[in-house]
């Protein structure tokens, strides 16, 4: 674990202004250097280089030597163990915070956004954890810097810098169900270029919890990434950085089809090209101000064709293309000895090609301007205010501030209090789509065109009734959210450690789905509104304890309380019911409603970690707990209130033994979900005990 | 169960009471509780292009005899209310002859004591007296589950033919009115129960 090292204020300046990624290395002052050990900077919370105790937002590192230490190959694995997340499957593996579903956390590499989210869900299984050096948890919402999506959260992905002499690594690793992972690093650095690459293969034959049924649990794949990034150090004072990744999914299984009621056997062939590249200049002035300017341009695809088995005719097939392209300017300043300021703006080009979009493919522009200024009042005080201004061509502008404070009383204890607003725009479904359910019927509109769709529809004479007058709709706003935390870290000898954040998320005018007409079918047309109103709020705790050189001990837990604000409405007026197991109905009160779906009340993750530096041995087990929680409605009320709709809690353990052979070679072995937990029906994300062998070898 | 029980033994006290006192002979006599079990709604016999389809059967229903009309009686007042898969018609407006309306009442069955006395609502064209769709009128549509079930704490209030009124509690949607009904339980047969008051008041109770 790492020591902290108090800092002076100023110094805390100079981290701030310091080139992102040798922050660290400027910041290695003399006492550091004697103990071998740094202060861990950050990037995320400010959008600029600080220490993470320092930062005034609730913020978490995973370091690439934890990541090694847990053998992690994929971001979902690595972020499955971290205190206060919870890996939820929806159309892939995303990650919730503070109660938040994953369509509210933004993913970011090296600052930049990732795109391609089904449902809502970033599968964070796409993302290798190679050439990643550090991951940071930025909890509560960002808006005020980084825009739509971050309401929950901002995990951010920072990819190694190249390292200043010619290294590599191969390291290859074989897990049950036929998984394996083989990756291959090289980075050198010549002179003023810095060059650092990868290339990571991960494949697995899936695996089937009902065999008799047609197709496989999670289907068979093979996933390429490539990546790198080459520094440039142009001048003394200029330095162009360009990273790039690029990614390959391929997934073959079989689809059952239903032909004369009864299901057939299709081929299922699906793709995913997703890329990304992001040149990035840096210049620092004389006077200290820093000026970087970035563009960023993503591309997101996917191709999934269904064939008959036995001719290979297509039968049906489905693409979908967006991009997202960004332009960003940032100047730091530093204003006198204790004031920061960071001015910023760009602008977003989208765009999307789907079968279900209306009018086959759309693009929109979207403009941002954000700003932050930081005040470092004393040594014991640091003050942040920010606030970010988004104006899209779609739907009305958003400003969403946010304001930050860390209060340090004396050396041991450091209190963080933070109020921001986030938002999320509508999604391109919510906006654009254009569906109409060929088995029930019904259909879907987006709010841009739901008025031409449904005047559409009426001149076809498919229309029975308006529900009201669509003249009058109003456009679609983004979700908001305003959100509270108030934190506490501390330590406790030189062995203890403990941080404690309470918060409260209000997210208003969530996107629903409701009718808006009726069909000649007697089926509805639906179209999006700002419906419901939620709240999640609870309390993150963590606390470590190193025992001695060679065992530590780190325990989190979370208390989390969710809830739809008008579902407590309702039961505060007493019109809502619910059906009993003698099928008598009663009104249900506050204590029966179990808030919303997904969400565990109590979840927690313990780890003890032993190491011994001469044998070159470290080992890590962890236990991960998730409380029971709703999964859907089985009453006929549509809330969470009977004992019948939660999926019992579990604890998952998870062991990983590392073992140095030579210096330049590295076995290890461990298990994941040790006792074979499994929940075929409601958890089939879940697969049994896995078990992996790694090796790695250094090249030099 | 409980409550049939209980209503038992009321008339039944009533009974003994009023042959104890001949001046409560006009005392308020509540009408029972009944049950409607298994009625088909237009049953599920193919699958078509659009999923499951019924024959097109209306099943017409006399609040009043607790029994199935032939729908040779569509056409009159004999019948209440109609079923076809989630659709229940009220006899009059659109739908049929006589002086029928409906409205959908938050609360408990008990707690009906009494119809009403406006609120009514006749099917038009453009909508029904009982709403149509999950969540609207009396049930909710969960579609994980593939299941319709009846919302708790909805009570249809309804104005029979001849302007009687009777209140109505669904049960189920699936034949043999399963406890925990799933996907596979066949469909559009309603179970429900109801007390009609035959007297023309609004009183239930």
């Amino acid at each position: 674990m790492i020591k902290r090292i108090h800092r002076h204020y100023w110094f805390a300046l100079v981290l701030l202004i310091g080139p992102m990624y040798t922050a660290a290395g400027q910041a290695a002052d003399s006492l550091a250097l004697m103990e071998g050990e740094l202060a861990p900077v950050v990037v995320t919370a400010t959008k600029g280089a600080k220490e993470l105790q320092n930062v005034p937002i609730p913020t978490s590192l995973i370091t690439s030597e934890d990541i090694a230490q847990q053998g992690a190959v994929r971001l979902a694995d690595l972020l499955a163990e971290q205190p206060g997340l919870q890996i939820v499957y929806d159309h892939g593996l995303g990650v919730q915070i503070q109660g938040l579903s994953s369509d509210y956390t933004l993913v970011l590499v090296d600052g930049e956004p990732l795109i391609g989210r089904v449902a809502g869900t970033l599968d964070l299984e796409r993302l290798t954890v190679s050439g990643v050096d550090q991951v940071e948890i930025v909890r509560g919402p960002s808006s005020s810097l980084y825009g739509s999506e971050a309401l929950a959260g901002v995990i951010n992905i920072i990819t190694k810098a190249p390292a200043n002499r010619w290294t590599g690594s191969l390291q290859s690793r074989y897990q049950t169900h036929g998984t394996s992972d083989l990756n291959l690093e090289g980075e050198t650095t010549i002179g003023r270029v810095g060059a650092r690459i990868y290339a990571n293969r991960y494949n697995s034959d899936g695996y089937d919890f009902s065999p008799d049924g047609i197709g496989q649990t999670v289907s068979p794949f093979t996933d390429y990434t490539v990546g790198g990034r080459l520094d440039l150090d142009l001048t003394d004072r200029t330095a162009l950085r360009l990273s790039a990744r690029h990614n390959w999914l391929d997934q073959s299984d079989e689809v059952g089809l239903l032909t004369d009621n009864v299901r057939v056997p299709f081929d299922n062939e699906a793709a995913l090209r997703d890329w990304n590249i992001a040149p990035v200049l840096t210049h620092r002035f004389a006077s200290g101000a820093k000026l970087t300017t970035s563009l960023y341009a993503s591309r997101y695809r996917t191709d999934t064709q269904i064939r008959d088995a036995t001719t290979s005719a297509l039968e049906s097939r489905s693409q979908f293309d967006q991009t997202f392209n960004k332009a960003e300017a940032q100047l730091d300043l530093v204003l006198g000895t204790q004031h920061l300021l960071m001015v910023g703006g760009g602008v977003i080009g989208e765009s999307v090609e789907a079968d279900r979009v209306a009018g086959g493919s759309r693009s929109t522009q979207h403009v941002f301007a954000f700003a932050q200024h930081e005040w470092l009042a004393s040594e014991r005080l640091d003050v942040n205010v920010s606030a970010r201004f988004d104006a899209h061509n779609e739907f009305a502008p958003v400003l969403s501030p946010k304001a930050a404070v860390l209060v340090k009383p004396n050396e041991r204890w450091r209190v963080r209090a933070s109020i921001g607003s986030g938002f999320k725009a509508p999604t391109f479904q919510q906006r654009y789509l254009d569906f109409t359910n060929a088995v029930q019927g019904y259909s879907v509109y987006g709010s841009v065109d739901v008025v031409n769709a449904l005047r559409q529809l009426e001149a076809q004479g498919q229309v029975r009734g308006f529900l009201q007058d669509i003249e009058s709709l109003e456009e679609i706003e983004p979700e908001r959210s305003l959100a509270f935390n108030l934190g506490a870290a501390t330590d406790i000898g030189e062995r203890w450690s403990v941080d404690v954040n309470g918060f409260r998320n209000h997210i208003s005018n969530l996107i629903e789905a409701s009718p808006i007409a009726l069909k000649t079918n007697g089926q509805s047309a639906f179209t999006y509104f700002n419906l419901s109103r939620i709240v999640t709020q609870g309390i993150e705790t963590k606390a470590t304890f190193e025992m001695n050189d060679a065992f530590s001990f780190m325990a989190s837990y979370l208390f989390l309380d969710t809830f739809d604000r008008d579902v407590v409405d309702q039961i505060n007026a007493g019109s809502l019911f619910a059906r009993d197991a003698n099928g008598r109905d009663f009104r249900l009160s506050r204590s029966d409603y179990g808030g919303l779906l997904n969400r565990s009340r109590h979840s927690g993750t313990f780890r003890v970690q032993y190491r011994h530096v001469e044998r070159g041995l470290t080992a890590s087990a962890r236990a991960i707990y998730r409380g029971r929680y709703g999964f859907g409605d089985t009453n006929g009320n549509l809330v969470l209130d009977d004992d019948s709709e939660y999926i019992a809690g579990y604890v998952l353990l998870n062991l990983t033994v590392t073992q140095r052979i030579t210096d330049a070679v590295q076995l290890q072995v461990g298990a994941q979900n040790l006792t074979d937990h499994t929940n075929t029906t409601f958890i089939p994300s879940l697969p049994g005990r896995l078990l992996f062998a790694s090796l790695q070898v250094g090249l030099r | 169960m409980r409550n049939r029980l209980f209503s038992t033994l009321f008339v039944a006290a009533l009974l003994v009471f009023s042959g104890c006192d001949s001046s409560s002979s006009e005392e308020f006599m509540p009408p029972e509780v009944q049950m409607a079990v298994d009625i088909p709604a237009d049953p599920i016999v193919g699958f078509g292009p659009r999923g499951p389809v019924g024959a097109g059967v209306i099943t017409f229903y006399s609040l009043r005899e607790n029994r199935i009309v032939p729908a040779a009686d569509s056409a009159s007042a004999a019948w209440d209310i109609a079923l076809q898969s989630t659709t229940i018609f009220t006899n009059g407006g659109a739908s049929g002859p006589g002086q029928g309306g409906a409205q959908v009442v938050e609360a408990l069955f008990e707690e009906v004591t009494e119809a009403p006395a406006t609120g009514y609502s006749t099917d038009a064209t453009s909508g029904f007296a009982i709403p149509t769709g999950s969540g609207n009128g009396w049930y909710n549509y969960n579609p994980q589950a593939n299941v319709v079930s009846p919302i708790p704490g909805r009570v249809l209030v309804v104005r029979c033919a001849d302007g009687t009124f009777a209140k109505i509690r669904m049960m189920s949607y699936y034949k043999g009115n399963p406890a925990n009904p799933t996907s596979a339980d066949e469909s559009r047969h309603y179970t429900f129960e109801f007390v009609h008051q035959p007297d023309g008041s609004r009183r239930f109770e």
